[in-house]
């Protein structure tokens, strides 16, 4: 052990449990072809190893199988910069990238990019490896040729992470940037909206297991453990850790495929057969409803309330049903859904309809009833959504009612 | 009309030391250099500046031609005008010129982003195009960010935002480094020490990334008075600096006054406080309407001015404000246009940077104690004077041994002698830790430029982190391979990791006021300990080692201060560099330092009086650490005891004392305890191992275990080591309460022992001083290389101190494990520097 190291080591600046390496490149045990099914593509910059796969169109990946020709436009509702044109699913590129650092930095790069799209055959994947970081100039290169034909790429929380990863690393290296050129679809985004409701976690290993009932390979290498694996690789140089690395890529670029097609099913779909969860059906209403597309949320309010079992969900959707109904003109509809909704203790139905009695029926008991109901539930112990905030309101308004009944009782007489 | 020294009623006068005047003069004016830019003179002279004066012109032209800059003229100088114009004009002729400002504070880095603007705005609107000044730390919001990061052109920031928020993530900042031009250091000689280590590391990296990108920005840097600007500049930047330190700016007439509060017993040497003696100065002053700045060292000694004055006068209670760091910005309003409409009279105040630049000019400074360094002397001085009126800056000196010296050598000040400001940016935890920072932000290659170290040297550490897996060496180069984000592991201000965290305990909530490194830890923060942080003194209720925090609670009542009782071993661990004079042995070199802290004492705040001792039981600490030592041969030692200063006198040993003195020498059965002699009893001494003088009674003196035989010439060496001993002891205490006149640092920053046997080559009598750092930050190679000089200076004061036999002022109190050791000190300080070759 050297001077320096022996100094720093007794300082407390290096833990002593940091296992020693001694020297600088330990023969190759074994080369990356011999263990896995790819290619080398040497270059100027460095080498890349290529792996591609093909999954046929009709196979599963996990409940899900992959299918040929799906209609992705209603994806343009929400994608408002795409045209019909864009969306075609052979101009979309599936991206999911593995690095040295889940956190950003000069000292992060990213040693594996995964790609995969659909082709006439099924969805194919190909997933682009370095073997040491010296090469990630040559990874990015590769990277831009291949995905160069398409005009989408496809993330998850690329937005936040993958997408300005490499717009660093490409900056570092002088690379170009390609992929900003592109447009982006992060399914993040809709996971959010579609299943936040449901299961507790959005992040693709959660949804894989939950939505795509995908069952994970043992010795796949979960998210947080792929940086200090590499590491482990570059310093045994032994290709077989690398394993679970390349698995847990590539089940995610694949993911990212399936679950472009499940979403776009499930954003077209009526649900005839009656199969979506009533959490589901909620999630589907409110984002049909967000983008004026009000008689498809009507239809999925309808079909979750219908489903009639938990008490608090009911009450909370019937409320804003009864706001969707309002906005599209069908008041006294409204109101038969509040009243359902305010039995069942839902503060704010209350108000909507001492609102509406107030001022469209002119029914000021009633007004009152609902106001002084209102401020009842408010006064009950568990305070879970603040409700105390509406206090100073609700006195305001039932004073005014007060003044307007006082005052039309006057005109009467 | 106060007008001087004379107006002072006598009871003040009579105590003033020493008085000069510095008569004022006119300022020196030159012209605008020929390519500074039509639309920026324009815009200086709307915001009032029409000429500037001749260093502003020199040092501005020396950036222009292409050179490294520094500009440490006093306060009020102008130095902002040098870094502002060559930025501007440079912008006005490229469009793509970016500029670093660094300001160690945050209150600065607004003040002066406000000032830039001042000018900068102007230009923007000729130009019909913004010019981008932005400050960026840890308030600037995410979006704001962005939007700096692609349009900015001037950035102003502090090191620590450089540290872990710039520098790692210099890749989404392309556009701004690769267009770097200028770097500007403002309040330089802050980086000293081991801020100034890190510093200089900081700079090492932020050289990789630009010399990446391709731009190769000059420095400039901005400094109050140092001594040598042009070294100090190389230590800090490793590059070679034009320097400026002659003021031109005008200065108006300027009295400066040295009150020593006068002696209450000579022969201990004590004088009055001097709180009291100074609020007697501030009310008058305040009766003669002069508007004065009060600094004092500590939070404490404001607080207690500020009560006392109060208590004597209440109707002045309007007149005075206490000025308290973490002011709100309305609170420092407050103040500010008080004394703008002379409504306030007195501001009592402890940092002269917290001031900021909006203060204003006052009357006159009453310094309570030295401030601690002559730099920050000038600049609390040059805090008084207005236009064409004269102004006072009147420093009421405490008993600390500093003080006591710079009141009898006022020429540090007059003539403006700083010290030296140290810093070794190779001490290897620091640099270890900021190699690793810039191997995440450029990998390592074959060219392993790290500043001015050796590649070798860069390459050992590379190596290291390569062993322990942090970095991958592929194709020629160190690739960082590590999950760490090596910035946030590091602190600034302190060497090794450890850190601890000081946790205030306040009513219902806890905060976090500051952290600690380890070996501090040990010695301030021990259970019952009074810390003082920032100048306000905590009581530590509690010190947790697992989690690694302390806790403390405000004590701003307290009336006493705590301090370690350590028990110090040194060992010589390798030899640097060493130099023989015919009279003593000096060297340089690494030191193992082990401590031992046994307990603590407490001292009363105002006179430093100990009131009570406690123990305490931890484990002893190792320190290696660079250090240098002074021995004194066989033959000073020698003429020291031949020259009979230190018989001992006829003492009164009471009448019971030939009947112990039977009783021990049958105890011992007539042998010498020493070398075994036996002896008849009229032959044989009895010693005292504690000497007599220093007990309270006799009983205590002649107890049988303090008494043991000697036959006479052991007798006499132990006489003679105790001797010795003690005028070692004095000798370090003078020698350690000087060292801060020379070189910049503070009290606890070096330390220092003796020992009858200190091994060298040989072994002899003598002292080691040591940085108190691991790994050395450049104190004691600072004072190794001054060591004549300090040698001389300590020569000097001990002489004139009016004390008899020892005092808290020169050598320590009288008694100190011996009797007073003023004479010995005195007599061994003139042996070795007798002549014979002098360095």
């Amino acid at each position: 052990m050297s001077d320096l190291l022996k100094k720093l080591k007794d300082s407390g600046l290096i833990l002593n449990k940091e296992q020693l390496i001694a020297t600088r490149s330990e023969p190759r045990k074994m080369r990356l072809e011999d263990l896995y099914q790819g290619r080398w593509e040497y270059g100027l910059f460095g080498d890349v190893f290529i792996m591609n796969e093909i999954i046929p169109y009709g196979e599963k990946h996990g409940g899900i199988p992959l299918v040929k020709h799906l209609n992705t436009a209603s994806y343009l509702e929400f994608e408002k910069k795409l045209s019909a044109e864009d969306i075609r699913v052979e101009n979309i590129a599936f991206i999911d990238i593995e690095t040295s650092s889940l956190s950003f930095g000069a000292g992060s790069f990213v040693f594996l990019i995964g790609v995969s799209y659909f082709s006439e055959v099924g969805l194919e994947s190909s997933l682009l490896l370095i073997d040491h970081p010296s090469a990630e100039k040559a990874l990015l290169e590769k990277f831009n040729k291949d995905i160069e034909k398409f005009n989408i790429i496809c993330t998850y929380n690329g937005k936040s992470f993958d997408v300005p990863f490499i717009r660093n690393r490409c900056a570092f290296h002088r690379v170009d940037n390609i992929i900003d050129c592109k447009n982006h679809i992060d399914l993040l985004f809709y996971a959010r909206r579609m299943w936040k409701l449901r299961i507790d976690s959005c992040k693709l290993s959660h949804v894989e297991e939950t939505i795509l009932r995908l069952q994970r390979d043992a010795g796949e290498v979960p998210g947080w453990m792929v940086p200090q694996v590499f590491f482990d690789f570059l310093n045994e140089q032994d290709p077989h850790l690398l394993d679970g690395i390349i698995s847990h890529n590539k089940v995610d670029v694949i993911s990212l495929a399936v679950l472009f097609q499940h979403i776009s099913r499930l954003l077209t779909t009526t649900d005839e057969s009656g199969h979506l969860d009533v959490k589901d059906c909620f999630s589907l209403a409110k984002m049909h409803e967000s983008n004026g597309r009000f008689i498809k949320a009507k239809h999925f309010y309808k079909i979750g309330l219908q489903a009639n079992n938990d008490k608090e969900l009911m009450s909370h959707y019937c409320f804003r049903y009864g706001m969707l109904l309002k906005r599209t003109g069908e008041i006294s509809e409204a109101v038969q859904y509040w009243e359902e909704s305010a039995a069942t203790g839902c503060l704010n139905a209350c108000i909507e309809l001492s609102k509406y009695y107030e001022h469209t029926h002119k029914d000021y008991y009633q007004a009152l009833k609902w106001a002084t109901k209102a401020q009842d539930l408010i006064s009950s112990p568990n305070d879970v959504f603040n409700e105390k905030r509406w206090i100073p309101q609700l006195e305001h308004r039932v004073d005014r009612i007060n003044r307007k009944i006082i005052s039309h009782e006057k005109q009467k007489i | 009309m106060f007008s001087g020294v004379n107006s002072f009623p006598s009871d003040i006068k009579d105590n003033i030391v020493v008085s000069w005047t510095e008569s004022g003069r006119p300022a020196n004016y030159e012209d605008f250099p020929t390519n500074i830019p039509v639309e920026l003179i324009s815009a200086l002279s709307l915001v009032g500046i029409k000429k500037l004066y001749t260093h502003q012109v020199s040092c501005i032209k020396s950036i222009q031609s292409g050179k490294h800059a520094i500009i440490a003229t006093g306060t009020s100088s102008g130095k902002s005008l040098c870094y502002q114009i060559p930025i501007l004009s440079s912008i006005l002729t490229n469009e793509n010129t970016t500029a670093l400002l660094l300001f160690p504070t945050k209150a600065l880095s607004i003040d002066q982003s406000k000032a830039f603007r001042k000018i900068a705005d102007p230009i923007s609107h000729f130009l019909k195009k913004q010019i981008h000044i932005d400050v960026y730390d840890g308030d600037t919001s995410t979006n704001h960010r962005i939007a700096i990061r692609n349009s900015t052109e001037i950035l102003i920031t502090n090191p620590d935002m450089l540290h872990i928020g710039l520098l790692p993530h210099h890749i989404s900042w392309e556009r701004f480094f690769s267009n770097l031009r200028y770097i500007v250091i403002d309040e330089a000689h802050v980086y000293a020490g081991v801020f100034g280590a890190h510093f200089a590391n900081l700079l090492r990296r932020l050289k990789r990334i630009t010399s990446h990108y391709q731009s190769n920005p000059q420095f400039i840097l901005s400094s109050a008075t140092v001594a040598d600007p042009k070294k100090f500049a190389f230590n800090l930047i490793e590059n070679e600096a034009d320097a400026f330190s002659v003021d031109y700016s005008p200065k108006s007439k300027r009295t400066f006054v040295f009150y020593n509060p006068p002696i209450i017993d000579r022969e201990l040497g004590i004088r009055k406080g001097m709180v009291d003696e100074s609020i007697k100065i501030s009310l008058f002053l305040l009766t003669e309407g002069v508007q004065t700045i009060a600094f004092a060292r500590s939070r404490v000694t404001v607080e207690m001015l500020y009560r006392k004055m109060m208590s004597l006068n209440a109707k002045i209670k309007n007149l005075i404000a206490p000025y308290r760091s973490g002011y709100s910005k309305s609170q420092r309003r407050e103040v500010e246009t008080g004394l703008k409409d002379k409504s306030i009279s007195l501001v009592i105040a402890t940092l002269a940077l917290e001031l900021g630049i909006d203060m204003g000019m006052v009357d006159a400074i009453l310094m309570n104690g030295y401030p601690g360094s002559i730099t920050r002397f000038l600049q609390q001085a040059g805090r008084a004077g207005r236009r064409n009126k004269e102004s006072y800056c009147i420093m009421v000196a405490s008993s600390l041994p500093i003080d006591q010296f710079i009141i009898q050598h006022p020429d540090f000040i007059r003539d403006k002698m700083p010290e030296e400001l140290f810093l070794d940016a190779n001490n290897p935890y620091i640099l270890y830790n900021h190699i690793r920072c810039s191997a995440f932000e450029l990998p390592f290659g074959e060219r392993i430029d790290f500043g001015c170290l050796p590649h070798s040297i860069t390459e050992q550490y590379l190596e290291v982190m390569r062993e322990i897996k942090t970095v991958f060496f592929d194709n020629g180069k160190y690739y960082w391979t590590s999950e760490d984000y090596p910035a946030s592991k590091i602190s600034l201000r302190n060497i090794t990791g450890h850190q601890y965290q000081l946790v205030l305990d306040e009513k219902c909530k806890q905060r976090i006021i500051g952290e600690m490194d380890y070996a501090s830890v040990k010695k301030f923060i021990h259970p019952g300990a009074i810390y003082l942080h920032q100048g306000n003194p905590y009581f530590v209720t509690d010190l947790n080692h697992e989690e690694k925090f302390a806790k403390l609670s405000a004590r701003f009542d307290s009336i006493y201060f705590t301090n370690p009782l350590i028990d110090v071993r040194t060992e010589i661990i390798a030899v640097e560099s060493d130099m023989q004079t015919p009279n003593m042995m000096i060297g340089f070199g690494e030191i193992r330092v082990t401590e031992l802290i046994k307990g603590f004492s407490r001292h009363l705040w105002d006179s430093q009086i100990e009131i009570g001792r406690e123990d305490l039981e931890l484990a002893p600490d190792n320190l290696d650490t660079k250090g240098g030592w002074i021995q004194f041969p066989e033959k000073i030692i020698n003429e020291m005891s031949e020259n009979n200063l230190w018989a001992l006198n006829r003492l009164d040993y009471g009448q019971t004392w030939h009947a112990i003195r039977q009783k021990i020498l049958e105890r011992d059965k007539f042998q010498c305890q020493h070398c075994g002699l036996e002896q008849l009893s009229h032959k044989l001494h009895v010693h005292h191992k504690k000497p007599f003088r220093l007990h309270q009674n006799l009983s205590e003196a002649h107890a049988e275990s303090n008494l043991v035989s000697l036959c006479k010439k052991c007798h006499k060496l132990a006489e003679k080591n105790l001797r010795i001993v003690s005028t070692l002891a004095g000798f370090s205490y003078g020698f350690l309460n000087i060292i801060p006149v020379f070189v910049k640092c503070s009290q606890r920053d070096v330390g220092i022992t003796f020992d009858a046997k200190i091994k060298a080559e040989n072994i002899f009598p003598g002292v080691i001083f040591y940085d108190q750092f691991p790994g050395g930050i450049g104190l004691s190679a600072s004072v190794y290389n001054r060591i004549n000089t300090i040698i001389e200076a300590l020569y000097h004061h001990i002489t004139l101190c009016i004390c008899k036999d020892g005092c808290p002022s020169c050598v320590g109190p009288g008694g100190v494990n011996g009797y007073g050791a003023k004479a010995g000190v005195l007599k061994l300080l003139e042996l070795i520097q007798q002549s014979g070759g002098n360095e």
